[in-house]
């Protein structure tokens, strides 16, 4: 009977406070997103599979049948499901756009790894100025601040300056996709392996510094100092700089910049960020980037993107629950008072019944559930239990 | 403090004098009983678990460091999720496809392989334009052959004397397989300081291992 019942592997249940910080910093999200002019977007949980397929979405998705017997998937992405909402309808650009829901995407087998993700974040689309990678970066500031006590680090990279520097040297093809991925993955004895077989030599002393080019801006740029930067990348490097240097602007805002940062999906065209926290190592809690060409795979017009994914999952691990303000108050009356209870109940906000049909069961409830508990009585009215 | 997920047994041997050339107090891992998390000093912790556990912890962020062998990292693609820092050129061994002296590769019919390494095959056959048919086995995978449960198998060699031993011989040699150095790459990030300090102390060490070994074969 159990196993017939059981959750599939990578599911998990979420209970408590587990639950009520999602909650929380979900609710927080929204409210800011939304003060902040931002409008709201709910997609369906389920998409064609071509919508995702361009993309190559790395991990197995989950297949569902609609009544009508086509295949269908749980969305292993949010962005995309918001890139066909704008190409497919008449939704005037540019647009500030906020979202909330669960991502599916298949963790490894038995690797612990979960395969839904609560995921909140923004696309602002329509925007081709830096000023939009900027307020991606303040969003992040504004996390850091409120939830994470000024231990989140923004790492900022670029996602063209790889492909830029590398197609500059024209390379075989194969040569070039290894290196590249030797840089992505940062496969040190690999990368320099694969040096060995390209002959340039006015680029090579930047060459055999870039893995290592990472840290603050002040560590890449005295790193950079050594070496002459290809002529191709020098403006994709003054825009990692520039918001770079803007983020680090920001009181108490780590930030590090990487000159061969992974980039999270393969619509990205600009400055990739991603933010982490040392509590949930492992996991990014937010990456996101510029798009400019994705909304192109839908439509003939290209319009300027960036958007910013925040793992709600990883930042209510790293986050602690507030508790609630005021302590819950059980009111705890026969049934002919039930109606002064309701009116107690209506008054505060703090206040629910008891739902116990002896005094001493509610006590007991009252207890369990950390809540005060009050009754009221025909003769003595109403007293603290 | 850096935490280090380090391969049981042959790697931990290997591995265990490069940390000390590296002037790491390694005592308390040599003299572990059984111990599976030993402090070295304040700098480094030490967790010892099975090569293939050793990217599972490194993922969900339970070790910033691993020593595992390229051949763990080939077979679950590793590539992808973890940094890697350094070839240690410890444990070398190398990937073999092995059979019977007998067996004709050129029958013209589906070949069944026997292996610890099913992905490592399947991407090999695959890029011989074969389609095979592969049985993951735990042990003594040269038992295969010989008992008609496979035509050949994948497997790694040291010296090639079990194979001999078993009667097998090589039919190709695949790739070379070393201890390596990887991070998470979350890790990397943060700890980057900690762990260049370590990766260039042990990179030094590896070289004054080699000068002293050419330095014994000259004299």
């Amino acid at each position: 009977m159990m196993s017939s019942i059981a959750l599939p592997a990578g599911l998990r249940d979420q209970f408590g406070t587990e639950a009520e910080s999602k909650d929380q910093i979900s609710a927080w999200l929204m409210k800011n997103l939304r003060s902040r002019g931002y409008r709201r977007i709910i997609t369906p949980i389920v998409e064609r599979r071509d919508l995702f397929a361009e993309f190559n979405m790395q991990s197995e998705q989950y297949r569902v049948i609609d009544p009508a017997g086509d295949e269908l998937v749980l969305r292993p992405d949010l962005t995309l499901p918001v890139a066909r909402f704008l190409a497919t309808t008449n939704v005037k650009l540019p647009q500030k756009i906020y979202y909330l829901g669960e991502r599916f995407q298949a963790a490894p087998e038995l690797s612990g790894g979960k395969n839904e993700q609560t995921q909140a974040g923004i696309e602002l689309i329509g925007y081709g100025s830096l000023k939009a990678e900027m307020e991606g970066v303040i969003l992040m500031h504004q996390l850091n601040r409120h939830l994470l006590d000024n231990q989140l680090t923004i790492e900022l990279g670029h996602a063209r300056l790889v492909d830029t520097i590398l197609d500059a040297l024209e390379l075989d093809e194969e040569l070039q996709q290894q290196l590249a991925q030797a840089l992505y993955h940062k496969n040190f004895p690999a990368y320099e392996k694969l040096l060995r077989q390209v002959d340039a030599p006015q680029t090579m002393p930047f060459l055999r510094k870039w893995p290592w080019l990472f840290g603050t801006l002040a560590e890449v740029n005295d790193m950079l100092a050594e070496v002459k930067v290809p002529e191709l990348a020098r403006p994709l490097l003054g825009q990692l700089k520039t918001v770079a240097e803007f983020a680090g602007e920001l009181a108490d805002q780590q930030v590090i910049v990487d000159l061969s940062s992974a980039v999270p999906q393969k619509y990205y065209t600009g400055i990739v960020m991603k933010g982490y926290v040392e509590k949930t190592t492992g996991a990014y809690l937010i990456s996101g980037g510029r798009y400019n060409r994705l909304l192109a795979n839908f439509q003939s017009q290209l319009e300027p993107a960036v958007g910013l994914g925040i793992n709600i999952d990883a930042l209510a691990e790293a986050t602690a629950l507030k508790p609630v303000k005021k302590q819950p108050v059980f009111v705890y009356a026969p049934f002919e008072l039930l109606g002064q209870a309701a009116a107690l109940v209506e008054k505060h906000g703090n206040y629910s019944l008891a739902l116990a049909d002896s005094l001493q069961e509610a006590q007991q409830q009252a207890q369990t559930a950390g809540a005060k508990l009050v009754a009221l009585d025909a003769k003595k009215g109403m007293k603290e239990c | 403090m850096l935490r280090i997920a380090l391969t049981k047994g042959r790697v931990e041997k290997k591995f265990i004098p490069l940390l000390q050339r590296c002037n790491i107090d390694c005592q308390p891992l040599i003299n572990k009983q059984r111990r599976l998390i030993i402090n070295l000093g304040d700098q480094y912790q030490i967790i010892l678990v099975k090569g293939e556990d050793v990217c599972t912890y490194l993922r969900k962020g339970a070790v910033d460091l691993g020593v595992v062998g390229s051949d763990v990292l080939e077979e679950q693609g590793a590539d992808e999720q973890v940094n890697e820092l350094l070839d240690l050129n410890t444990g070398r061994c190398q990937f073999i496809v092995a059979s019977k002296s007998d067996f004709d590769w050129n029958q013209p019919r589906r070949k069944v392989i026997g292996t610890k390494y099913p992905n490592v095959a399947r991407r090999w056959f695959a890029s011989q334009g074969e389609d095979v048919e592969i049985i993951k086995i735990a042990g003594s995978v040269e038992l295969a052959p010989l008992t008609g449960l496979a035509d050949a198998i994948v497997d790694l060699t040291e010296t090639g004397t079990t194979l001999r031993v078993n009667h097998l011989v090589v039919h190709d040699w695949l790739d070379v397989i070393t201890s390596r150095l990887v991070a998470n790459p979350v890790a990397l990030k943060q700890k980057r300081d900690e762990i260049f300090t370590l990766t260039n102390q042990l990179r030094q060490a590896m070289e004054e291992e080699y000068d002293e070994d050419l330095r014994k074969v000259t004299e």
